[in-house]
């Protein structure tokens, strides 16, 4: 058979799609970053976007970032992200091991419909989310209801807008992604290993500690990879419920939708692409250094 | 006794043990994953209607014991199955709930055509930057989506006002499921074979293609359809900023409701939007298999 070296060329429409759609404007976003701040309340005079390369040239400068991380509110912001978004995904991680294990490991029936449940959450948006923690959990949320009928007193109530009820929030929001990557890290363990392991008269304890934990841990490592990534720039869930303190993507929007200040939210933008990007980076490196061997 | 033997390392009690927690963790996620829906389901049937907006009040049943004024009214019209709510959102967000399905549709048929064609590309193939390609599809996956849609508005100034940036946020989000989907089935089997001994028979490139490669894709394509029409569906963190007030998607119409209006008309949009994606789901489930667990994943 021939081969065509020009058949190569089937891969051109995705690479112009991603360059013009995806590529460019990021890089016009680290661009604007750069240009002094606008936006309503300094009296908005430009177009948005509306500079040559000449005058980004002549104005540009990092006013942005110092006025960024010289207030503590935008460094409180990002504080705020950043804990969310690790106590999210060490929380999804350590709840999602049982289904996957439930999954992988034992039969019964309805199995496929448990499953079923288990992703619908893979495709809400955070706002739906956003809304079924407050009927559960908000002012007069199914559970403080219950609670109120059970023992006179509405407890949980309120809980919703609260750190712990976006925790909560996000982690249902998670649960499908992560119950999935860790189901097919457990299905392509190999349980002789662990056969072989007790044979040799190791305990439990010592079979999970040393012998399953290290070949998950390639896929725990990447599943809260995942997780921080998601909890990091999915607002809907915050728009929602955090009315009691500030997150990242929260002031982003405010900065657009608020004050029309496109190049300072440029620059919060680089700020949490730079983090959620490192971090995703560090992640994946540990998780490949923790290959003990290459699984099939 | 019938049946696979079970492995010897899962028969102490202290594996039996933990594997009860994880029976008990898992009722637990499905129950909790379960509950709001069948809450929203129900409060879109009850005729009362809750005193304040949904984001801030939520069901409000307390309401009608512990507040006076509101038990009077809330009472008094107190009942149940009424279509009342539905047909507000119908009349409200119809062209919403139609433009939504549009952009799903238009959205699997790209990343469809795009995505096989370079999937094809990518594994058939060796050529400069390939890894780099693979690298950049996936990397909305890991990128905030306001990120992006502030980035789309200020570098596309004259998308802006059309449907075409929405749909361009949509397609960037969607397209990492329908290449990791097609990418993973052709790495599987030796299509490279089932090609060369098309070849030898005198098959062309075009007949290679109708008749040998595509047959062999067509449960991968139709796994990555589904999940591109279900992630597209309830697409929100890129199309927020991208909607403008013509063009709206679904999600941020059910934003809206949460915001302006009562627990039961919020109930009631939710419910339709459970009813447009539940059968992509299903569907999943039912055809999916590997393509899906591995495309699934990082999701």
């Amino acid at each position: 058979m021939r081969t065509r070296a020009s058949g190569a060329l089937l891969v051109l429409p995705l690479v112009v799609f991603l360059s013009v759609f995806l590529l460019y404007p990021l890089c016009y976003l680290a661009a604007n970053s750069l240009v002094p701040g606008g936006g309503v309340l300094e009296g908005r005079t430009k177009q948005v976007g509306g500079w040559s390369a000449g005058q980004w040239l002549q104005t540009v400068t990092v006013e942005n970032y110092v006025k960024l991380f010289g207030d503590g509110y935008y460094l409180s912001s990002l504080l705020h992200s950043v804990v969310l978004s690790l106590a999210v995904a060490v929380g999804s991680v350590s709840l999602c091991i049982a289904p996957a294990w439930v999954l992988v490991r034992t039969q019964f029936p309805g199995k496929r419909l448990f499953r079923a449940v288990l992703t619908i959450p893979m495709a809400f948006s955070g706002v739906i989310v956003g809304f079924m923690i407050v009927i559960m959990l908000g002012r007069w949320g199914v559970i403080p209801a219950v609670l109120h009928w059970l023992t006179g007193e509405a407890y949980l109530s309120m809980t919703a807008y609260t750190l712990s009820g976006l925790v909560i929030a996000y982690v249902y929001f998670e649960i499908p992604r992560a119950t999935l990557t860790l189901e097919a890290a457990i299905r392509k363990f190999d349980f002789d290993l662990d056969a072989a392991a007790r044979s040799l008269g190791a305990t439990l304890w010592q079979r999970l500690w040393y012998v399953l934990v290290p070949l998950l841990l390639p896929a725990i490592i990447s599943t809260v990879a995942l997780a921080f990534a998601v909890s990091m720039g999915s607002f809907g869930v915050a728009l929602i419920i955090a009315k009691k303190f500030n997150l990242l993507p929260v002031d982003i929007f405010l900065e657009i939708t608020g004050y029309a200040n496109f190049e300072f939210a440029s620059a919060l933008c680089v700020v949490m692409l730079a983090v959620t990007l490192t971090t995703n980076l560090y992640l994946r490196r540990l998780g490949e250094r923790h290959y003990v061997f290459k699984q099939r | 006794m019938a049946g696979r033997p079970r492995p010897i390392a899962l028969t102490t009690v202290g594996v039996r043990l933990l594997t009860g927690v994880a029976y008990a963790i898992s009722v637990l996620l499905a129950l909790a994953i379960l509950s709001p829906v069948a809450v929203s389901v129900w409060g879109a049937m009850t005729t009362s209607q809750a005193m304040g907006t949904a984001s801030e009040v939520g069901p409000g049943w307390q309401a009608t014991t512990s507040r006076g004024i509101f038990a009077e009214r809330t009472q008094t019209q107190a009942g149940f199955f009424t279509s009342l709510w539905y047909r507000y959102v119908l009349r409200v967000y119809g062209k919403t709930i139609l433009f939504t399905l549009q952009l799903a549709v238009v959205s699997v048929v790209l990343t469809t055509v795009i995505g096989v064609a370079a999937s094809y590309a990518l594994v058939r193939y060796r050529f400069r930057g390939q890894a780099l390609v693979e690298e950049i599809v996936l990397l909305p996956m890991s990128i905030p989506g306001i990120a992006v849609a502030i980035a789309l508005i200020q570098a596309h100034t004259t998308l802006r006002p059309t449907w075409y940036i929405i749909l361009v946020g949509h397609l960037l989000y969607t397209m990492p499921f329908m290449i990791r989907a097609v990418t993973n089935t052709l790495r599987s089997f030796d299509f490279i074979a089932l090609e060369q001994a098309a070849a030898s028979l005198g098959a062309t490139w075009w007949q290679r293609m109708r008749w040998v490669i595509l047959p062999n894709l067509k449960h991968a394509i139709l796994v990555g359809s589904l999940l591109v029409f279900a992630i597209s569906l309830g697409e929100f963190n890129a199309s927020f900023l991208l909607n403008t007030p013509i063009n709206q998607s679904y999600p941020a119409a059910l934003y809206d409701t949460y915001n302006l209006d009562s627990f039961q008309v919020s109930s009631a949009a939710t419910t339709i939007f459970m009813v447009l994606l539940f059968p992509a789901l299903i569907a999943l489930q039912y055809v999916g298999g590997r393509e899906l667990e591995e495309a699934g994943q990082g999701a």
